[in-house]
């Protein structure tokens, strides 16, 4: 039986920026991932860069941490990231004094914030609401939160560690002493249940991980602070715009890759809900209507879909808002705190300083197991970010172009050579056959959902209408599995709809008439319909069939 | 704040597949990649323009074709606008200002006229300007219309009580001054005076089809003044220097005109609904006998304007006439012209040469210029506006009975 | 300008409608905003889902009293689905169904879907007649249509299927571009061409098949092409529709369309009508975008503007209504209550139509208006998708309402 350095629980950033540094060190890595990488968390935020510069006036410590993992991410995960800079808007409404103290916050953070006039910025962002009274430019910008974790979990894999998603860990194995010493996991493809052993056993997974860690005995008090976002059907905006004002829910507006989005609010819900976030109408109003203040156009602009996530925020204190809570990163020696030897706890931090929790989880694992390599996550860069800039004309193909924001140097490993390679699947997202196969086959999509968060596919604003059935058709080409591909395509649509329901108006509705017309009507795909469970959002092809 | 049109789109595909330069051009991405789609990219980055969008007919076929009233067309001919990307030659500079080639070639148009025709013309257009060498160029006119009508028409226009404008658009006025005289006969017959806009410029179509936007706009400007100023009813005899006028202006030119839009119109659909009304009566001919095949150029579908010129046609009793399946005949305006472009031109007209050539007609009825240039190389049938049509077989004093024109 | 009658949209009920009115001499304009719904057809027109052994009475009778099939009247509809099927076929549409009873046409991805009228050449069985064995081909490349969806569907009925792939010489060159490999550019392209080398290739690899399927991307004007390729082949074939855009539907839409224009019809395409002018409980005029001033007067008016899709009726967060004059609409609840979160499940807002009285004259703010009335899928009460009465709302409708216009001359 093959024995690990280290194994690690949960496929989010944290966990993928973990396995990558781990395994940079030369430690032998298994990632298990219940279901597919950024399912939880990771998957459903803002993609905000941010600069630092929202926690400047209230927690300066974070701001700090912000602005220096912002510029590191710019150098090393540079496909992954979109420099648009940001501003920070004042209205009418809002207190124009907080400028001031916010502009020397950032200074203080070492964070480079300018006040501009108000017709500057509407220069630079023509979208920004033209009533602004005041404006600060400050560095933030957008990122891929998808890109940012399937490439790091890629990257894990070329130094050599393993990615098993669609693996739930069920269990932890004690040795006699009560040392952890391996976890059992449930394979969701094939039905087995599997054990693995390493010396180390990292927990990474989020609010999930807070739950998993009380079968080892551990008790971590986590806070599920839940945000509602809408994601709107093109850019907007190509600059991130904030509210110059104390946090709030709904003030930032981030455009990222073809769409923007706005969010979020901030709700305390029990741990249970955290696996079937459902968007509310009153959050929908709230942002829409806030939205709307930052970019008035948005008024107008077709709203693709609702969604939310869960904030893993550490429990400090009974502040029911979950806002003043630190989003310092916590790392946890259970041997030290609990008595509970081989197991360590990353958690807290945000999207932005996943890189830094990764570093500060190895460096404790490296001091466990005697490495003394040191990290070089802040210097060497992602694969992907590691090429030159694509060079592109009017004659390049938009497929190409679209490719290469998405993929970055792996460009080359996307097959073009023939003209069916080249021809798009997804034409909202321009997604290619080469493409659709470099995520089936290197970035391992065992399913539809799965290849949307590698490629985009499906994510633009018909929702996979067109190209849902096409990519089911290559997977259960590459697989040999028409019947489930049909059942994952039905899945999918199920998926598409659950962000689309809660939005549907306007030409909302008629894509949703048209999507049934053609997938039920004339394929008869309802047939194919299978009973999703609440916590996964899509069934995985089995084994047989794969 | 951006125009959100094509946001409406539901990526249907429907316009793909009423489009007829996708149907026969595979370097041509279609109208959804190349209009919302694309415009959804360029958002994000001007650099994603691609210079495939050079094809585009300007057709609106995809715009009639779309369920969701997106303004396809209008999208894709911005963009190129926008691009920067669209450097007018010579030969779009030759091509495009049709009013100063044609104030340049009419003097001269005994000399011209064959000399268009020789081969050896057309071989140096070909080789030096890309002008491809199989077209014949329209023919221009020994006298401009608006130098007939200010010899010939104007003291006759104030003697009616009713009275009206005209813009003539280029081809009139430097190919076919019959059709404006014979709108103006028609016009004399039924009591309205016709006079002429104080200022008037091509209406800028073949400009902004080869990216000169600057220029159009400068012209456009020029003639809602003169429109403005008509304030009145102003007739127009082409469907595209209509269609340009009415809609090219606000949503490619971004130049409101509101206020106007609907001073502008066909002669034929005030004609028929005047006629309609009562207050225009038309009397013909009794021994004009012909057969005659209705073509629906692109412009006249967009705009709907072929439900005026059927009725209208049918009027008249000695025609006989079919109804064109409504296809595209290729040419666009300049496109056909470009010796890259010839091919494509003659293949998407193919199946309206067939369905002409199956009618065989004594004459094709369309109010398209170009389509007229088109059909008449393409297929030796002769092309007639309706207008033209109506005015020769019209029987003069009758109708001036009838409407009590002394 | 002034018409008999004007119908407003021109998908399968308003062309129906127009038709069987232009057929009596009737002046019609058909005002339309784009292509309708039918360039997504199956090829085949449903009228209801039956349980085994049901007949088309039994099962509308249990239907729910508000769906148009019941404000029709049982007794009206055996002659009008007789109506439908012959003027689809003076249009030129040679059409096959059992008046009493539904046959099975094979859907893109192998499921077996009833229907009532299908075009001749699209697959139609009724079940003890299903194939033993079948080839479905493949065109390689193409996207939009999956041979193994359809084989491995059949295969779990017992049907053995084989799927081959055919390289389509002349087709490829629209792979020039990327995105424009589609149903309707490959059927421009093989109604061109002469056919042999396909039809060659095909029956080659169909020794052992009693019946060919092939994807629908032959004959988007004329149904020559369709027949030409069947000629060929050398064991029965049928078509199965691709996905969207359908070859047969765009066929159907213009086989439509010509035959209104060749009865005299005429027919505005890509414009909105925005308003109507209503005095004493009728229609006088409507107004559209396009044409500005110009006041379109008729006798009667008949909407025929489709559901959401095409636009006849809008929806925003806190409402539905119908567009052009805000008539009567039958809707319930608030938005939370439109949309079933599964979405395979009986939706809503799929039932929200124009209220009609039996005569589907429309209302407006409660009062019948005299001269206009509501056809298709703008209709409240049925809920298309699910109960499978898509094609036969929309033809029977409209040629219902032209009853009604000349049963009052």
């Amino acid at each position: 039986m093959k024995q690990y350095d280290v194994i690690i629980i949960g496929g989010g950033i944290t966990g993928a920026g973990c396995a990558r540094d781990c395994a940079m060190r030369g430690l032998s890595v298994l990632l298990l991932e219940k279901a597919d990488l950024t399912n939880g968390a990771t998957g459903r935020n803002h993609g905000l860069l941010h600069s630092g510069a929202r926690y400047a006036v209230t927690d300066s410590e974070a701001a700090a941490e912000c602005i220096r993992e912002n510029r590191t991410l710019r150098k090393v995960a540079a496909h992954c990231v979109e420099e648009t800079e940001g501003l920070l808007i004042t209205l009418p409404e809002d207190d124009l004094a907080y400028q001031a103290k916010f502009i020397e916050s950032c200074q203080k953070a070492g964070i480079d914030a300018k006040a501009i006039d108000p017709k500057e910025a509407i220069r630079m962002e023509p979208a920004v609401n033209p009533d602004l009274i005041g404006a600060v430019m400050v560095p933030d910008g957008a990122v891929d939160p998808f890109r940012l974790t399937i490439y790091n979990a890629y990257d894990a894999r070329l130094h050599g560690a393993e990615i098993l998603t669609y693996h739930e860990v069920t269990d932890f194995l004690k040795d006699d002493s009560g040392r952890v010493v391996g976890v059992r996991a449930h394979n969701h493809i094939d039905g087995s249940d599997p054990e693995f052993h390493a010396t180390i056993t990292l927990i990474a997974g989020g609010i999930w991980g807070t739950v998993l860690a009380q079968k080892a005995g551990v008790n971590v008090g986590m806070f599920p602070a839940k945000g509602a976002l809408l994601i709107f059907g093109h850019r907007v905006n190509n600059m991130v715009i904030n509210r110059c004002r104390k946090p709030a829910d709904a003030d930032i507006l981030v455009p990222g890759d073809t769409i923007c989005l706005i969010g979020t609010t901030s709700t305390r819900i029990p741990i249970e809900e955290c696996d079937d976030i459902r968007i509310t109408p009153d959050e929908v109003d709230l942002l829409w209507r806030e939205g709307v203040k930052l970019a008035p156009s948005l008024a107008e602009t077709h709203i693709l879909r609702a969604y939310g996530g869960v904030r893993p925020l550490v429990a400090a204190d009974n502040d029911p808002t979950g806002r003043s809570i630190s989003r310092g990163i916590v790392c946890l020696d259970h041997e030290v705190r609990d008595g509970v030897p081989g197991l360590v706890t990353i958690t807290g931090g945000k999207l932005m300083t996943y890189r830094l929790m990764a570093e500060i989880a190895t460096d404790m694992i490296c001091k466990k197991l005697g490495n003394t390599k040191t990290c070089e996550t802040a210097t060497t860069p992602l694969t992907g970010s590691d090429g030159p800039a694509l060079k592109t004309d009017s004659h390049t193909r938009s497929s190409v172009k679209a490719a290469w924001g998405r993929h970055g140097s792996h460009i080359k490993d996307i097959r073009s050579e023939s003209t069916y390679e080249t021809s798009l699947v997804c034409e909202c997202e321009e997604v290619s056959v080469g493409e659709v196969k470099f995520g089936i086959e290197q970035l391992e999509a065992k399913n539809l959902v799965n290849l949307r968060r590698r490629t985009r596919l499906g994510m633009g604003t018909c929702q996979g209408e067109v190209c849902a059935c096409r990519a089911a058709g290559l997977i259960a080409k590459s697989n040999a599995c028409a019947e489930s591909a049909k059942k994952d395509l039905a899945s999918f649509l199920q998926e598409r709809w659950k962000g689309m329901f809660p939005v549907t108006w306007g030409t909302t509705v008629r894509e949703a008439q048209y999507t049934s017309m053609i997938y039920q009507g004339l394929c008869g795909l309802d047939q194919w319909a299978v009973e999703t469970s609440t916590t996964r959002e899509n069934p995985v092809l089995s084994k047989k069939e794969l | 704040m951006q125009d959100n049109n094509f946001q409406d789109c539901v990526k249907c595909t429907l316009c793909t597949a009423y489009c007829p330069m996708a149907a026969v051009n595979p370097i041509y991405i279609g109208p959804k990649q190349a209009g919302p789609d694309g415009e959804r990219y360029r958002l994000k980055d001007k650099a994603f323009y691609d210079y495939a969008l050079k094809y585009c007919l300007n057709c609106k076929r995809c715009e009639g074709a779309c369920p969701s009233g997106v303004r396809i067309g209008d999208i894709i001919a911005k963009a190129k606008l926008e691009s920067g990307q669209f450097r007018p030659g010579l030969r779009e500079m030759i091509l495009a200002n049709t009013d100063i080639m044609g104030t340049l070639a009419v003097p001269f148009s005994p000399i011209i006229n064959p000399v268009l025709k020789w081969d050896i013309s057309k071989k140096l257009m070909d080789g030096v300007l890309g002008i491809d060498h199989r077209r014949t160029f329209p023919a221009y006119a020994g006298q401009t219309f608006t130098r007939w009508y200010k010899k010939h028409a104007k003291k006759q226009q104030d003697a009616f009580s009713k009275q009206l404008y005209y813009f003539h658009g280029c081809y009139a006025n430097y190919n076919y001054p019959k059709l404006g005289q014979d709108l103006v006969k028609l016009m004399n017959a039924c009591g309205y005076g016709v006079q002429l806009l104080e200022k008037e410029k091509c209406c800028g179509v073949a400009l902004i089809s080869n990216g000169m936007g600057g220029q159009a706009k400068r012209q456009a400007k020029v003639n809602l003044a003169s429109i403005r100023k008509a304030g009145t009813t102003v007739l127009t005899t082409s469907t595209t220097c209509t269609m340009t006028l009415r809609d090219e202006y606000p949503h490619v030119l971004g130049l409101d005109n509101a206020d106007v839009r609907d001073n502008i119109t066909l002669a034929l659909r005030f004609l028929c609904e005047k006629v309609e009304s009562g207050e225009i009566k038309l009397a013909f001919k009794s021994d004009y006998q012909k057969k005659v095949a209705y073509h629906t150029s692109c412009h006249a579908e967009k705009q709907g304007s072929w439900i005026y010129s059927l009725p209208l046609l049918r009027l008249i009793p000695g025609v006989q006439l079919t109804v064109l399946e409504s296809s595209c005949c290729g040419i666009s305006g300049t496109f056909g012209f470009k010796k890259e472009n010839y091919e494509y031109s003659q293949e998407i007209g193919s199946k309206l040469f067939n369905n002409i050539r199956e009618a065989n007609p004594d004459y094709v009825a369309t109010e398209c210029e170009t389509c007229k240039w088109q059909i008449e190389m393409s297929t030796g049938f002769e092309v007639i506006n309706p207008i033209c049509l109506l005015a020769d077989a019209l029987d003069v004093e009758a109708t001036k009975q009838l409407n009590q024109v002394r | 300008m002034k018409y008999d009658d004007i119908i407003i949209g021109g998908g399968l009920s308003g062309l129906l409608c127009a038709i069987s009115l232009a057929e009596k001499g009737r002046k019609c304009l058909i005002i339309s905003q784009g292509q309708s719904t039918l360039n997504f057809s199956s090829g085949s027109l449903e009228f209801i889902n039956t349980r085994e052994g049901e007949s088309f009475e039994q099962a509308v009778a249990q239907l729910p009293a508000g769906h148009p099939y019941q404000k029709i009247g049982a007794d009206r509809l055996t002659a009008l689905r007789a109506s439908v099927a012959q003027l689809l076929g003076r249009a030129g549409i040679d059409t096959v169904g059992d008046k009493e009873r539904n046959h099975w046409r094979i859907t893109p991805f192998g499921a077996l879907k009833q229907t009532w009228l299908s075009l001749e050449e699209m697959t139609h069985f009724q079940k003890e007649e299903l194939p033993r064995r079948v080839l479905v081909v493949d065109i390689t490349g193409f996207l939009d249509f999956n041979a193994t969806f359809i084989a491995s569907s059949l295969g779990k009925m017992g049907i053995k299927a084989d799927t081959c792939e055919v390289y389509v010489q002349e087709t490829e060159r629209l792979r020039e571009n990327d995105s424009e490999f589609r149903s309707a550019n490959i059927a421009h392209v093989l109604d061109g061409y002469a056919i042999d080398r396909l039809a060659c290739a095909i029956n080659e690899k169909a020794a052992d098949a009693d019946l060919i399927l092939l994807p629908a991307v032959f004959g988007i004007e004329k149904d020559e092409p369709a027949r030409r390729i069947l000629r060929m082949l050398k064991k029965p074939a049928a078509f199965i529709p691709t996905m969207s855009p359908s070859v047969p539907g765009i066929r159907l839409q213009r086989l439509l369309k010509q035959r209104f224009i060749a009865l005299g019809g005429l027919f505005i395409n890509a414009d909105t009508v925005f308003s109507a002018d209503v005095a004493d409980g009728r229609i006088a005029s409507v107004h559209t975008l396009n044409h500005g001033t110009t006041r379109f007067e008729a006798d009667n008016f008949i909407f025929a503007c489709g559901s959401f899709f095409s636009n006849g009726l809008k929806a925003t967060k806190d409402k539905i209504y119908e567009p052009i004059l805000g008539l009567d609409v039958d809707f319930e609840g608030s938005h939370g209550d439109w949309f079933n979160p599964d979405v395979y499940a009986e939706q809503p807002y799929m039932s929200f139509g124009v209220h009609t009285d039996n005569k589907l004259r429309v209302s407006l703010a409660g009062k019948t208006l005299e001269n206009a009335y509501a056809v298709g899928q703008l209709l409240s009460g049925a809920s298309p998708i699910k109960s499978g009465c898509t094609g036969g709302v929309s033809a029977i409708s409209g040629v219902y309402a032209a009853e009604i216009i000349l049963n009052q001359q």
